[in-house]
């Protein structure tokens, strides 16, 4: 738990410090727009990613159980992972907007 | 008048490939529910900016379900060959949103709230699906 308090409070320093030390303030800000972009894509696909594939493994072993059963878990599965995909597009858009327009 | 478009739409949907009637309603209410909305906000709010962003949000997020039921479909259907066309049509789809999704964004800067509901139309059709079947275990 200390050593995870450490890593981020180390990358959160490691993440401004160019912020601090720049001259320019459009630099900067763009600079700091760009690495949270990068960070939040990065954090949304990754647990993303993550939650799918335990959608669908779970949805595998029950398959591969109840073979039967595919047709109902066909739909689940789809809805499930419909949810989550739309949580990083949503993500991907808020991104593209921090990015581009604010 | 439902039924009629159901019947016309049926005939299609099994031609790409949806075997399964579950599968079929639930893209089929996709279909609906994103070109419903999107025509009745168009013509109401006479084609405007925002109007046009909830469409393109719309047609974004069909397109994006239609490849996820299909790429589910295949996975459960097919025994053998399958893994690779599922990972084309998964890098492809995910490329092209993106692309997209940019060029929306960052080059036609689009009203994003609009394009952000056009988006929810999934969201809108997956809760509704989920709480039909819901209502229909407990009954």
């Amino acid at each position: 738990m200390k050593i995870t308090k450490v890593l981020f409070t180390t990358m959160a320093m490691l993440l401004v410090a160019s912020v601090a030390f720049a001259a320019d303030g459009d630099t900067a800000l763009m600079s700091a727009k760009a690495y949270a972009t990068a960070l939040g894509m990065g954090l949304a696909a990754g647990l993303c990613g993550i939650a799918q594939g335990m959608g669908v493994k779970g949805a595998c072993e029950g398959i591969a159980r109840n073979p039967e059963a595919a047709g109902q878990l066909s739909t689940t599965l789809i809805l499930g992972l419909a949810f989550i995909e739309s949580l990083a597009i949503y993500a991907l858009v808020v991104n593209l907007i921090l990015l581009f327009v604010v | 008048m439902l039924e009629m478009i159901n019947q016309r739409v049926e005939p299609l949907l099994v031609k790409s490939g949806f075997d399964r009637p579950d599968v079929r309603i639930l893209v089929r209410n996709q279909i609906y529910v994103s070109l419903g909305s999107s025509l009745v906000i168009v013509l109401v709010t006479l084609a405007s900016r925002w109007s046009l962003a909830f469409a393109a949000g719309a047609v974004l997020a069909l397109v994006n379900f239609w490849a996820l039921a299909r790429v589910v479909e295949m996975l459960i259907r097919t025994q053998g060959g399958g893994p690779r066309s599922l990972f084309v049509i998964f890098m492809v789809k995910m490329a092209l949103s993106g692309l997209a999704l940019y060029w929306l964004i960052g080059v036609e800067r689009v009203p994003h709230w609009g394009l952000i509901a056009g988006l929810g139309t999934v969201v809108v059709n997956v809760a509704a699906t989920g709480l039909v079947q819901v209502g229909r275990k407990k009954a």
